[in-house]
């Protein structure tokens, strides 16, 4: 498969933005800051992809026609949560299969005028009738996760004190600053053991990067080295049956061979990870679903540091979802903008020394029956 | 005066009302019980051999939680939780009615049927779980 590299990155920050903030507009920063960055101008972008969950209909159209790109290619991608970095996806295969050499990659998301009380299935959805919410569904895994190995509420709260400590030095998060255990622990309760600081929050913002071939970085006069994309794997869930561990993980399982296999890479040479932490149990369980931690074994990596800046696997270095916001359609491309400014060692007081390899997960939607909806692992390397 | 029209199931692939349990489909291929029930068999993918079962109402709570905070329209506090019917081997995720602090992993459940919503005059009957009745017989 022909290289693919990102060129370029740039986001807005994320966080509550009021109603003159519209989709477009935020889109529309965030793709001039990875054009800035990228040094490219309109002329040498060939299609625009765009991720969202919310927008609405032709709300990519609506973007590129702002951001001066109307009559390209433009295509919107939706796959919930995992939306941003689908359209990542697609833009690398088209790249790949030799269409273009310079595209432009766009996930947006307007939620806080739209959502309130947490995001659900959709209404038709058999789980969702009986009133299940995302939240209720980590709930459950928590209690679980807790009953099958020993694991403590304050070993899952950790995730959200580890990863809201890292965010103090992201100027992209919604919040940062540090909190204390016990904020976690005493945080307004949302679905037991669960409060609110275990939960992303919902938010506004936008994400996007220039991606090209090794002809579309000459052509826009990059002659520095930039992170190759190794590979973006995407699966769906499949359906559960018989009385299974309720965190086998079997999708997040799927999602690591699948992505390790394309870029050829061995998971023990990641020198960190932007996980989905959607919830601070959902770190600790995909963590281990794709193998990267042994199963049982997450809630103890957490409190001792394992996962923390300077510790064996960091992860989540920007702070995660539980700290950068949950802009839904936007988080696959903010986690991709946290491996580019990374591996470009342009991450500041949260940079990763030596970081050479990466990997990024996204897990978007529930389906009843399933064990989720769709999961897509980003590898870039430098 | 106009008689009320009968009550239906909230979906008919998911339950039936008389007598009122949930409803599977067993295959003959694997054994396996998939609930609720689909053109194939969900763990091997037959889709012949494959009949209409009504799965046993006792189970026990796999795991549960208390929901604190849902979109407009639902009152909160409610439990939701995952039930195991041991016989159809079928996990089965639904609410639970029952004071939350009653609620721990293991506690025997049974279904319950019961009106959720009136469209247009018609009552239409979903399922809860609800707490095995202690000490009865």
């Amino acid at each position: 498969m022909p290289s693919t590299y990102i060129a370029g990155a740039g986001m807005v920050r994320f966080g509550k933005y009021d109603a003159s903030v519209s989709f477009e507009r935020l889109a529309v920063q965030a793709g001039h800051a990875a054009l800035a960055d990228a040094n490219a101008q309109r002329s040498h972008i060939e299609a625009v992809f765009v991720g969202h969950v919310f927008g609405g209909p032709v709300a990519g159209q609506r973007v590129a026609t702002e951001l001066g790109l109307g009559g390209l290619p433009v295509s919107n991608h939706e796959n919930y949560c995992a939306s941003g970095a689908t359209a990542l996806r697609e833009a690398w295969l088209a790249i790949a299969a030799g269409l273009y050499d310079v595209v432009l990659v766009l996930g947006v998301e307007k939620m806080t005028d739209r959502i309130k009380g947490g995001v659900a299935p959709d209404p038709s959805d058999l789980d969702a009738m009986h009133g299940y919410v995302m939240a209720a569904g980590h709930a459950m895994s928590a209690q679980r996760y807790m009953a099958d190995h020993g694991a403590t509420r304050e070993q899952i709260a950790m995730v959200a004190v580890k990863n809201h400590a890292h965010s103090q030095h992201n100027p992209y998060a919604q919040y940062q600053r540090a909190i204390s255990l016990e904020e976690v622990l005493s945080a307004r309760p949302v679905a037991d053991p669960l409060g609110v600081l275990d939960c992303s929050p919902i938010s506004d913002g936008a994400a996007a990067a220039v991606v090209c071939s090794p002809r579309g970085l000459q052509r826009l006069g990059i002659a520095g080295r930039r992170p190759e994309v190794r590979a973006i794997g995407l699966v769906s869930g499949t359906l559960r049956t018989g009385l299974y561990p309720l965190n086998e993980e079997d999708i997040s399982r799927r999602a690591g061979e699948q992505a390790y296999a394309l870029a050829a890479i061995d998971p023990a040479d990641i020198d960190f990870v932007e996980m989905h932490d959607c919830f601070t149990i959902a770190e600790i369980v995909r963590l281990e679903g794709l193998g990267l931690i042994p199963v049982g074994e997450g809630g103890r990596w957490t409190e001792e540091g394992a996962t923390r800046i300077g510790g064996r696997l960091p992860v989540n270095p920007s702070g995660g979802l539980l700290s950068r916001g949950h802009p839904v359609g936007a988080t696959g491309m903010a986690q991709v903008c946290e491996l580019y400014w990374q591996l470009m060692g342009q991450a500041a007081g949260r940079q990763i020394e030596g970081a050479r390899l990466a990997m990024s997960y996204c897990k978007g939607g529930t389906v009843s029956g399933t064990d989720g909806a769709s999961v897509t692992t980003v590898v870039v390397s430098i | 005066m106009t008689q009320s029209p009968l009550p239906r199931a909230m979906r008919d692939d998911v339950m039936q009302l008389d007598p009122p349990q949930l409803l599977g489909i067993h295959c003959a291929a694997c054994g396996a019980v998939t609930f609720p029930k689909r053109e194939f068999c969900a763990a091997c993918g037959a889709r012949e051999g494959l009949s209409t079962r009504g799965l046993s109402s006792s189970g026990t709570v796999h795991c549960f939680t208390v929901v604190r905070q849902a979109p407009a329209g639902r009152a909160v506090p409610y439990v939701l939780a995952y039930v195991d019917l041991p016989r159809d081997q079928v996990r089965v995720m639904a609410q639970l009615d029952a004071a939350p602090e009653r609620v721990r992993i293991g506690l025997a459940v049974k279904t319950d049927f019961r009106t959720g919503r009136v469209d247009d005059g018609q009552p239409v009957v979903g399922y809860v779980f609800v707490p095995e009745e202690e000490g009865s017989l």
